[in-house]
């Protein structure tokens, strides 16, 4: 039976929507990629957030940056894919009240604060949250800085990176690159169950974070110590082929599991608390 | 005067009794003479009353001055005298005893005759005379006149001496009551008129010198101080006092205030140096004052840098070189133990929040300090660190005293006040108040006035007054943190060696939650501040003591931002604290306390042991079974036990010979019988004490008057000065001990009594003419 010839219609309007979208984006791409390639910024557009004056509340504090690429979309915050700014800001929100409701730390629950690596106000702040590293390339500044803020005392979560099954490992790659110029000659010691951050609140029974969409990426975790020591304290987590910042955005959509979100609740308090208390 | 107007000292008058040596033909005569006076008198008022020359003041005037003139001439012919008992010449005993001490030999003799003699020299030639013309001295000489006189020295022992031996001044102190003591039992039964006692006045005031004194007054044989030296000197420089704590951790910041005399050094520049073994260990110099007492307070910090028991010597030199009275009192030693740890302080913190972790982290590294911490994580589920095994705090906090009280310092974080029970509260208070720990305050939303501690028995603790309001802000206030004058003075905040505005004012603001009223009587700001908006004055960390222990407070919840904020390698975040822990549980005592009387013991003296007993609630223990093992500089070791004081109860003390100089130290064990075998019923202490020459008799060596005027108005003697030694005479002339015989000596011819005469004579015959009467 032959098609219709409105459906036909349709289809092809869709189909050259498509091909437009895809020309745009590929175009939208191209252009930032080669301007992070030049070393400009400026490609990447500013946009408005709120800002939460310093307060004795725990405030969640995203890392800001210029991502090596970035696009349009639907699905993130102003339409705009900008890497770091997945899953912002429902899920500092989300986090923000499972911490009021389960732990006696007193946080903020409007939202977090954005804040760029070489900004004075993210040594208020000692514990970050930074997405998507396969896109970050920091400036020698900002990496002095973060440098400063780990030493001091501070810790940083490092989420959602995901290489494709069976490809090339850019995002690891590009991750472990500023990893090294971060502290050079340092580790990424896989981390242990029965290390502290696992067990400081919640006593977790595995480290199984597999993503239910992408079941064929391994999820493993990884850890930078003070003094490369992984005696000593956990400076940066690092989550490789997880989202648990997924899990907190879409805990009250029901998108994933109940217990793969719970777990991914759980990881992140522990995390918290671990950086309350090392 | 008096002695020219009544012929006689006052003493005299007060010894003897007032009679009249007239007879009764005199008496008779005196009688008509009286009689016919009056009559006189009689007739010279009516004649003034029929002028009208004399108005009635003017009679009254006239009369009086006649009857004066007429009335002291009657007395005088009536013949008075003073009846006093008087020495029977050589027959009553006389004991002079002079001080040999070192301190004799400082040259100060300014009311004595002969200038810039030393005290020793005016002894020496008062009671032996010149050396080889086998002679006694002047005032030796001058007793024998009338006395048999037995003469002793003294120092630290005592013992008789004749004329024609030379005295040696080196002895290390001065012990009269001894010396009395030999003294009584030497001259038991023998007629003795009084003693006299040759000193500068540094004599050891001792329980054996109050209860000699109390002797001689009941046996009414008077004491005679006769003060050598000077009560001043014109130029010295001495250290009066130094206070430093007895114990301290290592690393720590001590404090040492030195109390300065220097007479005669006003306006010139000193030099104080701390020696520890010879190494100069801190040092500071500093311009006298003008005005004033001359004596001063220095203050010097230093860091303990090796454990043990350290004898730091203080040394003051003046830049001048120039000479003074005495030189030995310009150092002086004090010990102090240096301990090491770790000693136990529990945090207890109710919030998970970075303070408590950065707090942690600053004294992670600190080996004197063990921070255990219990973290309220969630409703009833505590997280533990820094904890000696499974079973410490497995329960949460402390509910039992003995629990509790096994720590030294107790930091509350921010926990609100219902969360403990009365019973707690009550046992935070006495763990200050009675166990003499620590207790610090923290600032944060569940603290403090804001977590209900208004009205609760807590709140005697802190520091500030509390509002019964309860609300938290969510912003609180930044503050610029500056420390108040103590505290920029304060050992626990010199974090970086320097205490200038410009440091304080480059540290980050902190944030400050809490509302607290005014300071509590006692209590004492150090660190305050202005808040960055409205410049308003705002506390930042205050101290009182309470009880055997201490309370702190430290208001802002975000320390960590100094940690943070300023440089990687800066450490004014970790010394902060470490500082401020240390400072906490600094000088907070164990069950056993044991100290020796005084740290350091003249050699061939008693060093007296003591030790307070408590069991492990930190409740006196009278039971006690308490021993001390002593080991002395060449290794001996002995032990004994203390015995119990019936008065103090807990305290027990026992006594010991020093012979070998040196560092001694003690271990006092402590058996309070309590618990099983298995349990740790022993506690033990220890300390160090020196044995050695103190020097002690140039401290104060300045001719000092206190225990001579109490022992002389104590036995109904009188001090005298070094050039009034006739009056000495005289006065042991008169004593009513010894052998005494009645003698009357007349006042007939004492120059008031012509002077009352001329007076009324005299007068009465000017007034007349004055008005124009016959």
């Amino acid at each position: 039976m032959a098609p219709k010839p409105s459906s036909f219609r349709a289809r092809a309007t869709v189909g050259l929507a498509a091909a437009v979208a895809a020309a745009l984006l590929w175009l939208g791409s191209s252009i930032a990629t080669a301007a992070a390639a030049d070393g400009d910024r400026s490609g990447a557009p500013q946009v408005e957030f709120p800002v939460y004056d310093y307060d004795h509340r725990f405030t969640f504090a995203r890392i800001k940056f210029s991502p090596i690429e970035w696009g349009f979309s639907r699905r993130y915050t102003w339409g705009l894919d900008l890497k770091w700014n997945h899953d912002y800001p429902q899920a500092e929100q989300n986090f923000a009240k499972v911490l009021d409701e389960i732990t006696g730390i007193k946080a903020n629950p409007e939202g977090g604060n954005l804040i760029e690596l070489d900004d004075p106000r993210l040594f208020d702040y000692p514990w970050a949250y930074l997405c998507e590293p396969g896109f970050w390339d920091p400036t020698e500044t900002e990496l002095v800085a973060l440098r400063n803020y780990l030493l001091r005392g501070g810790f940083l979560v490092i989420d959602d990176f995901f290489d494709q099954v069976g490809g090339f490992n850019e995002q690891w790659d590009n991750f472990e690159r500023q990893i090294r110029r971060l502290f050079p000659g340092s580790t990424l010691s896989p981390l242990r169950l029965d290390q502290a951050a696992f067990r400081v609140f919640f006593e977790l029974d595995d480290l199984d974070f597999s993503d239910p969409r992408l079941p064929f990426n391994v999820p493993a975790m990884y850890g930078i110590f003070e003094d490369n020591d992984p005696t000593k304290r956990l400076m940066i987590a690092v989550n490789y082929n997880m989202d648990i910042g997924d899990y907190w955005e879409w805990s009250d959509q029901g998108l994933y599991p109940v217990n793969m979100t719970e777990k991914g609740f759980r990881l992140g308090l522990n995390y918290l608390l671990y950086s309350m208390t090392h | 005067m008096f002695e020219f107007l009544f012929n006689y000292r006052s003493e005299l008058f007060s010894q003897g009794e007032l009679t009249f040596l007239a007879g009764p033909v005199r008496l008779l005569m005196l009688s008509v003479g009286l009689a016919l006076t009056a009559w006189a008198l009689h007739r010279y008022r009516k004649s003034l009353t029929g002028s009208d020359k004399a108005s009635g003041p003017v009679q009254g005037l006239l009369l009086a001055l006649r009857a004066l003139g007429v009335g002291a001439l009657v007395v005088a012919l009536l013949e008075p005298a003073l009846a006093l008992s008087a020495i029977k010449p050589q027959e009553s005993f006389v004991a002079v005893l002079a001080d040999t001490s070192a301190s004799m030999t400082v040259t100060d003799t300014e009311d004595l005759d002969q200038p810039a003699a030393t005290r020793a020299a005016w002894l020496d030639r008062s009671l032996v005379g010149a050396p080889f013309d086998n002679e006694p001295g002047d005032l030796w000489r001058d007793l024998a006149t009338r006395f048999q006189v037995r003469a002793y020295a003294f120092d630290e022992t005592a013992g008789r001496i004749d004329f024609a031996e030379p005295l040696s001044f080196d002895g290390r102190r001065s012990d009269l009551g001894s010396a009395l003591t030999m003294v009584r039992s030497e001259l038991t039964g023998v007629p003795l008129a009084g003693v006299v006692v040759l000193t500068d006045g540094a004599i050891e005031s001792t329980d054996v010198l109050i209860d000699e004194s109390l002797r001689f007054r009941s046996a009414g044989i008077p004491i005679f101080p006769v003060a050598v030296g000077s009560a001043r000197f014109d130029r010295d420089l001495e250290i009066a006092e130094i206070r430093v704590p007895r114990r301290t951790l290592l690393g720590s910041t001590v404090l040492a205030q030195v109390q300065i005399g220097y007479p005669g050094f006003a306006g010139e520049t000193i030099t104080v140096e701390i020696r520890d073994e010879g190494r100069v260990i801190q040092q500071r110099t500093a311009e006298l004052p003008v005005g004033g007492d001359d004596t001063m307070s220095l203050e010097l910090s230093f860091r303990t840098q090796a454990e043990g028991t350290r004898s730091l010597e203080f040394a003051v030199t003046p830049q001048s070189r120039a000479a003074e009275a005495v030189t030995l009192n310009n150092t002086k030693t004090v010990l102090l133990e240096v301990e090491s740890g770790p000693h136990k302080i529990l945090y207890f913190e109710g919030e998970p929040r970075f303070e408590y972790k950065f707090i942690r982290r600053a004294v992670a590294e600190d080996p004197q300090l063990q921070l255990v911490s219990l973290l309220r994580m969630a409703d009833n589920r505590f997280y533990r660190q820094s904890v000696d095994g499974e079973d410490e705090l497995r329960g949460g906090f402390p509910t039992r005293r003995e629990e509790l009280f096994k720590y030294r310092g107790l930091v509350l974080g921010s926990i609100e006040a219902s969360f403990f029970t009365y019973e707690q509260m009550r046992m935070i208070v006495d763990f200050a108040a009675e166990r003499g720990g620590g207790v610090l305050f923290l600032g944060g939303s569940n603290a403090l006035a804001e977590g209900g501690y208004a009205g609760t028995p807590l709140s005697e603790l802190i520091p500030t007054e509390l509002s019964d309001r309860r609300e938290v802000g969510p912003r609180g206030v930044s503050v610029n943190v500056q420390p108040t004058a103590l505290g920029r003075e304060h050992a626990a905040l010199q974090l970086q060696g320097t205490s200038d505005d410009a440091f304080w004012a480059s540290l980050p603001e902190l944030l400050v939650l809490n509302r607290t009223g005014r300071l509590k009587p006692g209590a004492a700001a150090l660190l305050a501040g202005q808040t960055a908006g409205t410049q308003e004055a705002q506390l930042v960390l205050a101290h009182q003591r309470f009880g055997a222990g201490s309370s702190m407070l430290f208001l802002p919840t975000d320390s960590f931002r100094w940690q943070m904020r300023l440089p990687t390698e800066d450490q004014t975040h970790e010394i902060l604290w470490r500082q401020i822990l240390r400072w906490l549980i600094n000088g907070v005592d164990d069950r056993v306390v044991a100290s020796p009387q005084r740290d350091r013991v003249e050699l061939g003296g008693d060093a007296v042991l003591e030790a307070t007993v408590r069991d492990q609630r930190f409740q006196a223990d009278p039971n006690a079974l308490v021993e001390a093992e002593v080991t002395s500089p060449s290794g001996a070791t002995s032990r004994f036990d203390l015995t119990w004081d019936p008065l103090t109860e807990g305290r027990y003390s026992g006594e010991l010979s020093v012979n070998e100089p040196g560092l001694h130290a003690v271990t006092v064990f402590a058996d309070t019988g309590e618990g099983s075998q298995a349990t740790a019923a022993t506690a033990k202490a220890n300390f160090t004490f020196e044995a050695g020459s103190l020097n002690e008799e140039f401290f104060g060596a300045v001719r000092q008057a206190g225990v001579m005027t109490r022992l002389a108005s104590e036995t109904g003697g009188q001090t005298f000065a070094g050039n009034d030694i006739s009056a000495l005479i005289d006065q042991l002339s008169y004593s009513t001990a010894g052998v005494t015989v009645r003698e009357e000596r007349p006042l007939w011819n004492m120059p008031i009594l012509l002077c009352l005469i001329l007076l009324g004579l005299l007068g009465e015959w000017s007034a007349r003419r004055w008005k124009g009467l016959r």
